[in-house]
């Protein structure tokens, strides 16, 4: 019975967006637009993230892929297909900043949102990662200050 | 010095050597090695965390300086669960009940010191008199993060785990918290930033954490697809001869000398 009152797997995935739709509405309901600032706004963050991401999560998969490839008779062959990812990746992010004040938030050069895209990811992923370990050791934490769940009744039982 | 320059040597070079040095510390082969790697990642450390003072004109050192205030408070949030955590009931190198209370007391005051990095005085103030943009960056993703994370492990506390009703309403509650923490600061000016800033940064904080999360699957499918494509163009193992009559009346010799026993 208490295995049908159980939350699926597809609860668990929706636990990780519900709370930023109900920010999202919350918001919105209470204080309504933020003056001068929109869409517009939002659009240039989401591109510099996925490409500076996109870049940083290749680069460390490079490093999984030196692994990878000295397990192989031909370690050179996946290490060079990786490095050309990384490369586009870097390419497609100048190309698009080039492109004019499209993905350029109020930085005044290429170079500059360059670096500036660099550390804001990496101020990001530092963020998640502490909210992960924090999660993971209240977890652990209540895990290891549980009552027992093995009781001597149903050795008994089996006996 | 060019300032540019000054920013690669003093900043992004020792900020390279601390991934680089973790790595070159897992040599297993040799201790001195492994001993180099850590030196290189604590020398990276130590000149990132100097960085407003060592190229104070560059934008690159708000990263340094952030760090350098949020150390404080996540170094005893991490030293917190830990004891908490291994005072439990673990097999082996259990603590005693004072780590545990000196765990929770380390872990309430890291928590309390991030609040009050908000609401109070000690915000990361840069040297101009500007609040570090970078704390307007990490802020909300930590609680944005922190709040799904949170909620999602507890719902899979439910779904995987067998009687964790109680067990998970922490993580409910930890989940609870950081959301409401967020709504007023959202709502509630605090003493360096108003409301309607921290909501923009909230919002960007949300495409942020989108981006990051559809370039890091794109670059796993990056990964997966070099993988698939190479193993592809692998040739085919050489398949070896069936075993021959001779062949097999000895390896049955064999099982046979080897199985059974006395009854």
């Amino acid at each position: 019975m208490a295995e049908n009152n159980k939350p699926s797997a597809k609860v668990v995935l929706i636990g990780l967006l519900f709370p930023v739709i109900l920010i999202i509405a919350l918001d919105y309901t209470i204080n309504g637009e933020i003056p001068g600032f929109g869409i517009d706004d939002l659009n240039p963050r989401i591109a510099n993230s996925v490409l500076t991401s996109f870049i940083l999560v290749s680069t460390f998969l490079l490093g999984n892929m030196f692994f990878y490839g000295e397990s192989r008779k031909r370690p050179l062959a996946p290490i060079f297909g990786m490095i050309v990812a990384v490369l586009i990746g870097l390419f497609a992010t100048v190309f698009f900043i080039n492109q004019g004040p499209m993905l350029l938030e109020g930085n005044g050069s290429v170079r500059a949102q360059l670096v500036y895209n660099i550390g804001h990811t990496i101020v990001s992923i530092l963020a998640l990662t502490l909210s992960l370990i924090i999660t993971l050791g209240i977890l652990f934490s209540t895990i290891t200050h549980s009552s027992s769940k093995i009781s001597n009744t149903s050795f008994f039982e089996e006996e | 010095m060019d300032e540019i320059v000054e920013a690669a040597l003093l900043f992004w070079l020792p900020f390279a050597f601390i991934p680089f040095g973790l790595w070159f510390s897992q040599v297993k082969s040799s201790i001195i090695s492994s001993r180099i790697g850590y030196l290189i990642a604590l020398f990276g450390v130590i000149f990132v965390l100097a960085s407003p003072w060592t190229v104070p004109k560059s934008p690159s050192s708000a990263v340094g300086h952030l760090l350098g205030f949020i150390a404080g408070p996540t170094i005893m949030i991490l030293i917190g669960l830990f004891k908490i955590a291994y005072s439990g009931n673990v097999p082996v190198g259990r603590l005693s009940i004072n780590d545990r209370n000196f765990g929770l007391a380390l872990f309430f005051i890291g928590i309390i010191w991030f609040s009050l990095m908000h609401w109070w005085e000690i915000t990361p103030v840069m040297s101009s008199g500007e609040i570090n943009r970078y704390w307007l960056i990490f802020l909300p993703n930590l609680l944005i993060s922190l709040t799904c994370l949170s909620l999602a492990g507890g719902l899979a506390m439910l779904s995987f785990g067998d009687s964790r009703t109680s067990e998970s309403r922490y993580l409910f509650g930890t989940s609870i918290v950081s959301f409401a923490f967020l709504i007023c600061a959202m709502n509630i000016d605090s003493t360096n930033i108003d409301a309607v800033g921290f909501r923009e940064y909230v919002w960007l904080s949300i495409a942020d954490l989108i981006g990051i999360v559809i370039g890091s699957v794109l670059a796993i499918i990056c990964f997966a697809s070099v993988i698939f494509v190479y193993e592809n163009t692998l040739p085919k193992p050489k398949s070896i001869d069936a075993p021959t009559t001779e062949e097999l009346s000895k390896i049955s010799q064999v099982i046979l000398d080897n199985i059974g026993g006395e009854e």
